[in-house]
């Protein structure tokens, strides 16, 4: 450990510690574009200047190592206006077109403007204009003229992805960052240029236009696209539209990074893919009243003891809280025996790193979780050709299908529904209308999808991480453990309507 | 018993309101140029400069739309009356325009914020101010009315592109509070 | 095989035919004018190899060739006069890595022509003192980083390599004392800025000529994240005189903190421009009148850039009170640098001489530190609007403000060299900048935003 004094206040940090890293610890700010703790340090952009006393130079905070005895200044009056100058030297060549960029809002320039500049513009000189809105294939858009150079992309697809995609071409103030003869960029991970770039230089093409990031909020979850579990920030306007994923930093998990496939996973949580009401058979009806339908046609099979009529489809694609709530009541509480799944077990044993960066070759973030409560309740589940084979055999009456979001379940959901005769009760839920349309006469229930979700999952390396949820995008979709609550609640309401009655 | 008289004294209100109403007819028979009320829609008032009435939005010399979907004129609406979506336009140069831009006249509170926000004059407050209509949902104006309604003849160009055409008014100098 | 370029001003060898002067002391180019000089049996008739035979075969230890530069306080050449012996003495002495020896002869530095005397007319020179260097350091290859306008010199170089290696000084067991040595040219792509330390190692990696974040300095992770070593040209030609006569012989010479010689390429308006070798602390007036036999024309001297382009300039005063020696020069606020001597004369115009400079800094400005990318670019606005008399009174403030803001706040010293120069010129001669400004009532207050 090494003591070292940021303006006056002496902290002791870990010996060798990035300086830029140590002084946000110790809550004082240093302005940095080029430095990322999860890149290699270009110490280009000389924003990061502070006073290192015994120094006569200013020296960047990125390229320093704390050692004992470091005494640091960051906001006496020679940092500060070698702080505002590297900003407006940043700022002469920069577009400003804030109006018309996504970034605005989140934008470094901006926001060390605000706490570090404010003095009027100097340069009235013709700007250096260079390319606008370079298509950069399926994910990224570029424009060359806001982008600062910080080289963050270049060194990011150098030592993170390892495509190579991004270089700077040319040189001094006609220096531009871009791919060979704007080649589209290769790989799952080109959105993260787009985290890092402290500009509007790298836009996300999903994201471009759709929203002023002013008006999203934020809500801490866990990536729900495969069993890494890369910790996420969902973006949402007022829990009525999600617009965005992030990746949060875990150095545990993720680091600072998260794949472009898992990014794409909340578009399964918005309007035009979600199942918004209750139906039966393609009918809207009240949700009291299907969970009523629902408990009356249980109730006959729990009454007469024939529980092993009823199947339960479940899947990992729910947090233990849900799967727990469905053990505790179908098993526990009605004695239902029948369980069955995709072969999770095999999918957990064959799970794998895809590119050797984050994604896993099991797309449930829960299997882990699955498997241990399934355990632990000493629960066979069984497999889809298990239930097939039941449902052909008609040994099942009562079918209840936990359908996940996604398109990865619905091969296993058309094998289910080729074999479901016409009379069989079928209770659906899902938060998602594409595997449940597969069920025409099937009764249906919108649960909540993954994004909206409070509760934990287990990951691949068996890390229980909380998702915190909270917000609810349709009035009438309501969370696994409340359906179950409430299905609880109906058939204890009509087995006293029918004891009074009696 | 109540007695005739007492039955029949309103009579004494009626006459003195009669009385009150015949004074004034008569008054304004003798000076009818000064009366103030005017021969609505044919004559109009004079209303201030600062009459703040339904928006215009500003075009480009060339006639495209002068907004640009910052959004800054939605974020500072304090009755969100103003509902942008924005969109890829095929001028390069342009980048972003707004596909939609409806404002909510019936939630709108007339403040004139979305005016002061605006970076590119591209919203202003229009000085129209009759504005009936059948239907709420006909309150809901877009691009075509706000932007091309015959009221304003083709004149809505944003300040932004004829700089030239700027007035600039002096501040008055502030007092000094002691 | 070396490719033909355009550049055929450099393609043929400099003709300067010069008898050595009485006011010269001639250490380096003793046999300048020798015939063929760069055959290396010319080159070994006029004593040389002397040294490098002194040192493997008379079993010195690289610790002792170290000493001995130590002892001679030969300064760098290139520039920034750090201190040779200690550069060596930085290199880790046993760490397992290969170390290397980088020869800095990209000079392109503008009003700098002195190494192309070295590499055209006294190539093994070089090769002596890089082989001497690279014993002295433990490497085991050494490349000359030759720039690419110096088409000739990088012949003259590569057929003086191959005649070392037929006289066994490279190769395998130079001179059979058991150490290897293999000598490379690699030709640079006519970047100034890979006339830097680091921008040289980057440029020699296969990468985009930009200098490297130190620390870590070279000497200790450099080329190839190995140790290394970079010396001017004439820093490395001087080590075999050195060896020869010894430390304390050299140190003789000059004065107690700049020893030795210094070669200096005049250019401007003089009648005779050229390289001269001079010897340390000797005025300037010796040079200027005397090597250089006066002003041209019988002008009136203005200023002088003492040390390449980069240096901050000397007025005429400053220059006739000036010794040729780094203090000295240091002491009137500029320094000796690369030894480019620009001799300005009355007529000249210091405001087009600057914007020429900034164009210069503009263009070669890698790029990669914001307050120099972005610097350069606005300086070379600015001092295009003076001389299109379009300049604003407080453009003279402005320009202090950015070169002052530019000075110390990047990688390299690329900032420094046009900062201080618009500095300098602007505060010893505020009257030429003066002169451009528009008249106050055309001022004309514009909104400025962003």
């Amino acid at each position: 450990m090494a003591k070292i004094t940021i303006n006056g206040k002496e902290i002791e940090v870990p010996q060798g510690k990035n300086l830029v890293d140590a002084a946000k610890d110790a809550g004082v700010d240093i302005p940095h574009y080029c430095y990322h703790p999860g890149l290699s340090i270009a110490g280009q952009c000389r924003m990061c200047l502070v006073e290192l006393e015994g120094n006569p130079k200013l020296q960047i905070a990125c390229n320093t190592k704390c050692s004992d005895g470091m005494k640091v200044h960051t906001n006496n009056e020679k940092v500060e206006s070698a702080v505002q100058s590297s900003l407006e030297m940043h700022l002469i060549n920069h577009p400003i077109d804030c109006p018309i960029c996504d970034q605005a809002g989140e934008c470094g320039l901006q926001n060390y403007y605000m706490q570090h500049g404010k003095y009027n513009s100097e340069m009235h000189e013709e700007k250096v204009h260079k390319e606008k809105v370079v298509d950069l294939g399926d994910h990224v858009v570029l424009d060359k003229e806001r982008c600062i150079l910080c080289s963050r992309c270049v060194r990011f697809t150098q030592e993170v992805s390892k495509t190579n995609d991004f270089g700077i071409f040319q040189r001094g103030d006609r220096s531009t960052i871009g791919t060979y003869g704007d080649a589209p960029l290769k790989g799952n991970y080109q959105l993260n240029t787009v985290d890092i770039c402290p500009v509007g230089a790298l836009t996300s093409k999903d994201f471009r236009f759709e929203q002023r990031v002013w008006f999203l909020d934020e809500t801490d979850s866990i990536c729900g696209g495969c069993s890494k579990g890369c910790n996420v920030s969902v973006h949402h306007k007022k829990g009525k539209h999600v617009y965005r994923l992030k990746p949060r930093t875990n150095e545990q998990v993720n680091g600072f990074w998260m794949c472009d496939k898992g990014r794409y996973t909340y578009k399964n949580s918005n309007y035009d893919k979600r199942l918004t009401h209750a139906q039966l058979g393609g009918v809207d009806l009240p949700h009291d009243e299907a969970i009523a339908s629902w408990a009356n046609d249980l109730k006959v099979l729990i009454a007469t003891e024939r529980p092993e009529e009823v199947g339960v489809f479940l899947t990992p694609h729910m947090t233990q809280e849900e799967i727990g709530s469905i053990v505790e009541h179908f098993a526990k509480t009605l004695g239902v025996t029948k369980f069955f799944s995709e072969d999770i077990e095999k999918l957990s044993k064959d799970d794998k790193d895809v590119d050797g960066l984050l994604l896993r070759s099991d797309h449930y973030p829960n299997s882990k979780g699955f498997l241990k409560l399934a355990s632990s309740s000493k629960i066979k589940i069984q497999q889809v050709e298990d239930l097939v084979s039941a449902l052909q055999k008609g040994s099942i009456s009562h079918l209840i299908l936990f359908v996940p979001e996604g398109d990865k379940i619905l091969p296993a959901m058309t094998r289910i529904a080729q074999v479901t005769r016409p009379d069989l009760f079928v209770v659906a839920i899902s938060p998602q209308s594409s595997a449940v349309e597969l069920f025409p006469s099937a009764l249906t229930l919108p649960s909540l999808s993954h994004y909206e979700k409070t509760g934990t999952v287990i990951n691949h390396a068996g890390l229980e991480q909380k998702m915190a949820g909270g917000f609810k995008m349709f009035k009438e979709s309501f969370s696994i453990q409340e359906i179950v609550e409430q299905l609880k609640v109906k058939s204890t309401e009509s087995h006293q309507r029918e004891r009074a009655a009696r | 018993m109540i007695s005739k008289l007492e039955k029949h004294s309103y009579m004494i209100g009626i006459v003195r309101g009669m009385m009150r109403t015949g004074g004034h007819f008569i008054k304004n028979l003798l000076r009818i140029t000064r009366v103030p009320t005017i021969q609505y829609p044919e004559q109009r008032r004079n209303y201030s400069n600062r009459f703040m009435g339904v928006h215009i939005l500003t075009k480009k010399p060339g006639g495209d739309i002068a907004c640009t979907a910052c959004m800054l004129c939605a974020t500072n609406c304090p009755a969100e009356c103003i509902h942008i979506v924005a969109a890829e336009s095929a001028n390069p140069k342009v980048e972003k325009y707004p596909a939609v831009y409806e404002i909510d006249l019936l939630r709108c509170v007339f403040c004139g914020f979305c005016e002061e926000a605006c970076p590119v004059d591209a919203i202003r407050m229009g000085r129209d101010y009759e504005m009936a209509e059948l239907s709420e949902r006909n309150f809901v104006v877009g691009i075509e009315y706000l932007m091309d309604r015959p009221a304003l003849k083709g004149k809505n160009i944003s300040l932004f592109h004829e700089p030239e055409k700027i007035v600039k008014v002096e501040p008055k100098q502030e007092r000094k509070i002691a | 095989m070396i490719k033909k370029t355009k550049h055929a001003g450099n393609m043929r060898p400099m003709a300067i035919e010069q008898k050595p002067l009485e006011s010269e002391k001639r250490i380096l180019l003793e046999h300048e004018l020798v015939p063929d000089m760069n055959k290396i049996d010319v080159y070994a008739s006029k004593g040389g190899y002397q040294a490098l035979k002194k040192v493997l075969q008379g079993k010195m230890t690289p610790d002792q060739v170290i000493a001995e530069v130590k002892a001679a306080n030969l300064r760098g050449r290139g520039g920034a006069g750090f201190p040779t012996g200690m550069k060596w003495g930085f290199v880790p002495k046993s760490d397992g890595k290969p170390h290397y020896l980088l020869c800095n002869a990209d000079e392109s530095e503008p009003g700098t022509f002195k190494d192309r005397v070295i590499l055209e007319k006294l190539p093994h020179l070089m090769i002596e003192g890089m082989i001497i260097g690279a014993y002295a350091i433990g490497a085991a290859r050494s490349y000359v980083y030759i720039r690419g306008e110096y088409t000739y010199a990088a012949e003259v170089i590569n057929q003086a390599i191959q005649e070392a290696y037929r006289a066994g000084f490279l190769g395998k067991n130079v001179l059979g004392s058991g150490f290897d040595h293999d000598m490379a040219v690699h030709r640079g792509a006519g970047a100034y800025i890979c006339g830097e330390e680091t921008g040289l190692i980057s440029s020699l990696e296969g990468k985009k000529g930009m200098p490297k974040l130190k620390p870590p300095f070279p000497a200790v992770e450099g080329y190839l994240k190995c140790p290394t070593v970079v010396n001017n040209v004439e820093t490395l030609a001087t080590v075999p005189w050195i060896i020869n006569n010894g430390g304390a012989a050299y140190t003789k010479m000059g004065t107690a903190k700049s020893s030795g010689t210094k070669m200096w390429s005049v250019s401007g308006d003089v009648n005779r421009p050229g390289v001269y070798e001079v010897e340390c602390g000797k005025p300037f007036r010796v040079l200027l009148e005397e090597c250089c036999g006066g002003m041209k024309n019988g002008k009136k001297l203005k200023a002088v850039i003492p040390g390449g382009s980069s240096a901050p300039i000397l007025t005429a005063e400053e220059a006739m009170n000036m010794t040729l020696d780094y203090e000295s020069i240091a002491s009137f606020g500029s320094m000796l640098g690369s030894g480019g001597m620009i001799i300005l004369d009355e007529t000249r115009d210091l405001v087009q001489v600057l914007k020429n400079l900034a164009e210069f800094y503009h263009d070669e400005s890698c790029g990669q530190c914001t307050p120099c990318r972005e610097g350069t670019g606005w300086i070379e606005k600015i001092l295009h609007s003076f001389t299109e008399k379009e300049a604003k009174r407080d453009d003279v403030e402005l320009l202090k403000k950015i070169s002052a803001n530019m000075m110390g706040r990047t990688i390299c010293v690329l900032a420094d060299s046009i900062a201080m120069p618009v500095e300098s010129y602007i505060r010893k001669f505020p009257k030429e900048f003066e002169n451009y400004l528009q008249k106050p009532k055309t001022l004309e207050m514009k909104q400025r935003v962003g």
